[in-house]
């Protein structure tokens, strides 16, 4: 998996917005505000900045460039 | 307030009236998630992305039963274009006729674009005059390069291949193999799969869950097959990420001493961690939970905690993977019960207070974290905040009959 992990969630889900256009998915189609927008949504990791798994993404050379394979996601609460 | 379980049971409507819809026998249900009608009409029940083109389809009840939702995902592969056939006619996405003497032609439709690794599964039929054509993804769709393994058919009949990307994609093609060849390609279908956008809310409350994520949408239709429990219509979850949510439900719920009731059909894969069918929580807080779902060693739960933690988990005793249960539990604030194929599987009388919730999702725990993700199908979710125990068999009974559990 490839990751590239962004300061906000907002700046994440641009890139995921981005993405979602690019392959046609049907939200940006039809601008009704439904149907399928991203291919993936960003995670919260461990040190509050915004995983999104770009694996299946079409990555620019900077973009290749950053990617990691890996991420610590923000624990889980120990609750039940 | 306090359910009294089934204290109703001589009043109890024990059998629903022949033809009469669950949301008949029990209306004002908060949410009814399905994939038959649950009106006694003809409802729009769940639309499906297809992953062959992500074209996104709205399907009604019969337009399951009737596999129309099926063909919507076998179909979408563009028509067949010629390059290098000396002879090519009645060219469509279905199929082709090709013949040549001693050119090399290549007859390929456009599929959704591939990387290595990725693969492609075909259904079709061919009749060969002679020649021995060959089947491979492509690099283009005119040029380009064998992208797969490539099969080799010298037999007419009817096929299926599963084609293995070893570099990238977009299309999907049969050569000659060897000249002179003729032979015809008809009812071609990629065995593609269909992904759950929205769950329609068929109570009329307009509580659609959806997902917009492609990777995280369950799946109903599985390379080309209907994904299925007790052999009907059901979405499978695949255990890793896949939700659909409905938070507009969420606020029904909260409160001092709300009633939740609800009826499932579900089925677990695995029994080796919480799988949560459905639950309702906070983004604030880890507080308030109410879920249901499988819990370790394959026992049917049912928690409810509130804002102050008080919290109680009723459990079924064991039951079995890939089987199909109904499922039923209800709290309303001083009282809780749970039945598996209408069989009581436990009690509690905790008296939970305030409730504060804000989302409700298909498939996962979901509060301020998200986890204990569902490995299995969910066929039927309806849900109530009103008592239902007078109704319970009668639902039960309407639940079995159509799906012929226990």
């Amino acid at each position: 998996m490839l990751y590239l992990i962004y300061a906000s969630k907002e700046a994440a889900i641009e890139r995921a917005d981005e993405e979602g256009k690019e392959i046609g998915f049907d939200y940006w189609i039809e601008d009704n505000g439904q149907g399928t927008r991203w291919l993936t949504y960003p995670d919260e990791t461990i040190d509050y900045m915004w995983a999104l798994d770009v694996t299946n993404y079409d990555l620019d050379e900077s973009e290749e460039s950053s990617t990691v394979n890996h991420y610590t996601p923000l624990p889980d609460p120990d609750d039940d | 307030m306090h359910i009294s379980l089934d204290s109703a049971l001589g009043r109890q409507r024990r059998l629903n009236s022949v033809g009469e819809s669950v949301l008949q026998i029990a209306p004002n249900a908060a949410a009814a998630y399905s994939l038959r009608s649950l009106t006694g009409g003809d409802p729009k029940v769940v639309r499906v992305r297809r992953d062959v083109d992500n074209t996104e389809q709205d399907f009604t009840a019969s337009g399951i039963s009737s596999g129309a939702l099926v063909d919507f995902a076998t179909s979408g592969n563009g028509v067949f274009a010629n390059t290098g056939y000396e002879s090519f006619t009645n060219a469509s996405a279905s199929g082709f006729t090709a013949s040549n003497t001693g050119s090399t032609g290549f007859a390929v439709s456009d599929i959704l674009d591939g990387v290595s690794g990725d693969s492609v599964s075909v259904s079709f039929d061919i009749d060969i005059t002679n020649g021995s054509p060959t089947i491979s993804l492509r690099t283009a769709l005119s040029g380009g390069s064998t992208a797969s393994n490539g099969i080799v058919y010298t037999t007419s009949g009817s096929k299926t291949a599963t084609l293995t990307g070893n570099k990238g994609y977009v299309g999907v093609g049969f050569t000659e193999g060897d000249a002179p060849s003729n032979f015809t390609v008809s009812n071609f279908k990629v065995l593609g799969n269909g992904f759950v956008e929205t769950w329609y809310d068929q109570s009329g409350n307009s509580n659609d869950a959806v997902q917009a994520t492609a990777g995280s949408q369950p799946k109903i239709v599985n390379a080309g097959s209907l994904v299925t429990s007790s052999g009907l219509a059901s979405i499978k979850f695949d255990g890793t990420n896949d939700t659909l949510t409905a938070d507009s439900l969420a606020s029904v719920f909260s409160g001092t001493d709300k009633i939740w009731s609800h009826f499932s059909v579900t089925e677990f894969t695995t029994d080796a961690t919480t799988l949560v069918v459905a639950s309702l929580g906070s983004s604030s807080s880890n507080s308030p939970i109410i879920y249901s779902g499988g819990r370790v060693g394959q026992k049917y739960g049912f928690f409810v905690r509130d804002d102050a933690n008080a919290n109680v988990l009723l459990e079924s005793g064991t039951l079995s993977v890939n089987e199909p249960y109904l499922n039923h539990a209800t709290t309303n604030g001083a009282a809780q019960a749970q039945f598996v194929n209408s069989s009581a599987a436990g009690t509690g009388s905790t008296n939970t207070g305030a409730m504060t919730f804000n989302r409700f999702t298909l498939g996962c725990l979901r509060r301020v974290n998200t986890d204990s993700f569902l490995n299995g199908s969910i066929s039927e979710f309806i849900i109530h905040n009103s008592n239902q125990s007078a109704n319970r068999v009668a639902i039960e009974t309407n639940i079995n009959s159509h799906y012929s559990i226990f």
